[in-house]
């Protein structure tokens, strides 16, 4: 956006432009790439849950992968042969997002008065917990044999159940939780979280309601997870506990750290890069990992605050 | 004009959305190869990992078979090999790529059986055989899915076996290990029901968590019920481990078993040193000794799957061959449906032995046969058992 013709172009173009090209996708990159698309997609998704706890109102999470959980085994539990109960997905939507979100409320209530570290050792303990509950809770979840045969999504007859579909499923979705996202953050709420991110004490002076702010973060933050669970659900048609390992949690916090911090084109890039690049890597077979790790240390070293940040952050690092 | 182009878009949009997946109009479709195009076998396995070892050996055991065979009526066979991780998500996101890659005619794998359920979907969608050399799970023969066979065995018949062998030896007071892995804990839980039923007593059973290191106080505990046996359902990484520690919380007379995951050379009986003398895994009749020379002089030691993953090959190559029409320019025109029927009605004397499959595509009177490690002449290696 340097020249002088560019100038005139507005936003808002850019972004019709871009995404345009990504609802052309599907048919031209085949069905593979497809897939991992929607696989990134998720994980928009849930970075960008994610970044409104870490990124907006400085809570470090390290638990994510619990609401991710819970999202995804309510949907496969009320919508499998397990129990034999098939609720439609688009019910089950709104339940996954209000079960994510009070399981959200529920981990916010106890660590309230708690700050960075051990906020996150508490998180990460939750995360453990949801899974090793769900691993161990066999009569339920079917423990560690996973539920299998969860029911794809239908509207009347038509069934959502192609890598293409789900691409633009999971692209509504994205568009959603972005727009969703954007005006918390310019609201008086993501005004409030910033606040009480640079300093807790401050923010509160100020008539900051904390408690209500930090539940609302956690359960908002939640709630993307839930839907980001469901979709994961229907869409793999059978889920494991292992699929929702701690490296999950660690995997969309660094996506966003790569991406920048608080910023949410940062989000996207940093999963398109972060979920992106080992498919592309399969070329290298054995040695794919080993060239991720340091594809992500070198990027840490030239670009410290990730690749988009957020305005607010680069402002910040510019004073000191 | 704004309108017309959005209108336009929406249309190109919702055409998209309701275009139907890839489908073939008559019976399953074919397979295309054009003259001068190779033939590739796909292959889903863990190249990277915890059980990258045992992956790898898979991949070595499908890649002889394939540079053995060299070409199918004059078309090159190559093997493409993806890192399946042992689990879901990258299984399925492979499963998508090799049925949409017109040159791949069928797929050995996957590795795990949390990798081959929801890959399993997939192919069946697309109607593309897979063979796994290694995924017992119960399920995945359960579901009545047509193109999904198996050289190993199901969990069913190993349970069976080895609490048959138990109760031979009189050990009737057995505890019962296991990894909470798909894998581990469904194995356990019947043998655990085998031995139930022929009247022994299951004293404890205990899921232990895959990728801890110290299982000594779950031991300890086990300890005072004085077992004459312990059965672990699981992999070789924490299978040795228990076998080790085991010695050391005193545990000296009890009994040591344990699966095919345990059956390898490297990541247990070397692993584990002296104290996996006189442990008892289950695992296949022996292979071919002259197939294992071989195999060792080019890859090394073997670990556990790469002769079902060689024999997998060889049946997935031998349908292919069956059933392919070359044309007169040298086109090869494979039907799918046909090629699942080949290798339905395969009856082949393998490497590990006979192999045909049952119309739930697991192998019929597949033979599991019981190992104990032993020391002889300053060598450790698995001795099989008269049973």
């Amino acid at each position: 956006m340097q020249g002088p013709f560019f100038k005139h172009i507005p936003l808002k173009a850019y972004l019709a432009a871009l995404l345009f090209c990504l609802l052309l996708l599907p048919p031209i990159v085949g069905n593979y790439w497809t897939q991992v698309l929607g696989d990134i997609g998720i994980y928009v998704m849930l970075g960008i849950g994610l970044n409104v706890v870490v990124g907006f109102a400085g809570l470090l999470d390290l638990g994510y992968v619990a609401f991710y959980a819970i999202g995804a085994y309510g949907y496969a539990l009320l919508a499998s042969p397990q129990f034999n109960i098939h609720i439609p997905f688009w019910m089950m939507l709104p339940l996954c997002v209000a079960m994510a979100a009070g399981g959200g409320a529920l981990l916010g209530i106890p660590v309230l008065r708690m700050r960075g570290d051990y906020l996150a050792i508490v998180t990460l303990g939750f995360g453990e917990i949801i899974r090793i509950v769900l691993n161990n809770l066999d009569p339920v979840t079917n423990g560690p044999r996973g539920l299998l045969r969860i029911d794809p999504p239908a509207m009347g007859g038509f069934v959502i159940n192609s890598p293409a579909r789900w691409y633009y499923m999971i692209l509504a979705g994205i568009l959603f939780s972005v727009f969703v996202a954007d005006r918390l953050n310019n609201s008086r709420i993501g005004r409030a979280w910033i606040a009480m991110r640079e300093d807790q004490d401050a923010a509160e002076i100020m008539g900051i309601n904390i408690l209500k702010y930090k539940l609302l973060a956690f359960a908002i933050g939640a709630s993307f997870a839930g839907i980001g669970g469901a979709i994961f659900a229907a869409r793999q048609g059978s889920i494991f506990p292992e699929n929702f390992s701690l490296m999950v949690s660690i995997n969309v916090l660094c996506l966003i750290i790569i991406g920048g911090m608080g910023s949410i084109p940062g989000v996207i890039l940093g999963a398109v890069v972060l979920i992106g690049l080992p498919e592309v890597l399969r070329e290298v077979q054995q040695y794919r990992m080993l060239a991720f790790g340091g594809l992500l240390v070198a990027m840490m070293i030239f670009r410290p605050t990730g690749f988009i940040p957020s305005a607010r952050r680069k402002l910040e690092f510019r004073e000191e | 004009m704004k309108k017309k182009l959005l209108a336009l878009l929406l249309l190109f949009f919702i055409g998209n959305f309701l275009a139907p997946p890839v489908g073939h109009a008559d019976q399953w479709g074919v397979i295309t190869i054009p003259p001068g195009k190779p033939i590739k076998i796909g292959m889903g396995t863990m190249l990277t990992g915890d059980y990258a070892s045992m992956g790898i050996d898979i991949k070595h055991g499908a890649e002889m078979a394939i540079e053995k065979k060299g070409k199918i009526l004059g078309h090159r066979v190559i093997l493409q090999a993806e890192d399946d991780g042992c689990a879901g998500p990258p299984s399925v996101a492979i499963a998508e790529k090799m049925c949409n890659d017109p040159l791949v005619v069928g797929l050995i794998g996957y590795m795990c059986s949390g990798g081959s359920k929801p890959a399993s979907d997939i192919h069946n969608k697309y109607k593309v055989v897979m063979i796994s050399a290694s995924s017992t799970a119960l399920e995945l023969t359960a579901r009545g899915i047509p193109i999904f066979f198996r050289t190993c065995w199901n969990d069913k018949i190993q349970a069976r076996r080895a609490a048959a062998f138990a109760l031979s030896r009189k050990w009737t007071k057995v505890v019962v290990l296991h990894d909470k892995s798909d894998y581990g804990q469904s194995l356990a839980e019947d043998f655990a029901e085998n031995i139930r039923q022929k009247g022994g007593k299951i004293l404890a059973m205990e899921g232990l968590t895959r990728g801890d290191k110290d299982f000594t106080p779950v031991l300890t505990k086990i300890k005072p019920l004085r077992p004459q046996l312990i059965y672990f359902g699981g992999m070789a990484a924490e299978g040795v481990l228990v076998a080790r520690q085991m010695k050391r919380v005193g545990l000296r007379k009890t009994h040591f078993m344990s699966d095919d995951g345990c059956y390898t050379e490297k990541d247990f009986i070397q692993a584990g040193g002296k104290a996996t003398n006189g442990c008892y895994v289950t695992y296949a009749k022996e292979p071919d000794p002259e197939w294992v020379k071989e195999f060792e002089s080019k890859y090394g030691p073997r670990q556990t799957f790469s002769p079902q993953a060689y024999d997998a090959a060889t049946i997935l190559m031998m349908a292919v061959e069956r059933v392919a029409k070359k044309q007169a320019d040298g086109t090869l025109i494979i039907g799918k449906k046909a090629l699942r029927d080949a290798i339905a009605d395969t009856k082949y004397n393998g490497i590990t032995g006979e192999i045909a499959f049952d119309p739930y595509g697991d192998r019929s009177g597949s033979v599991v046969v019981v190992y104990k490690v032993v020391e002889e002449e300053g060598k450790r290696f698995f001795k099989q058992m008269a049973f």
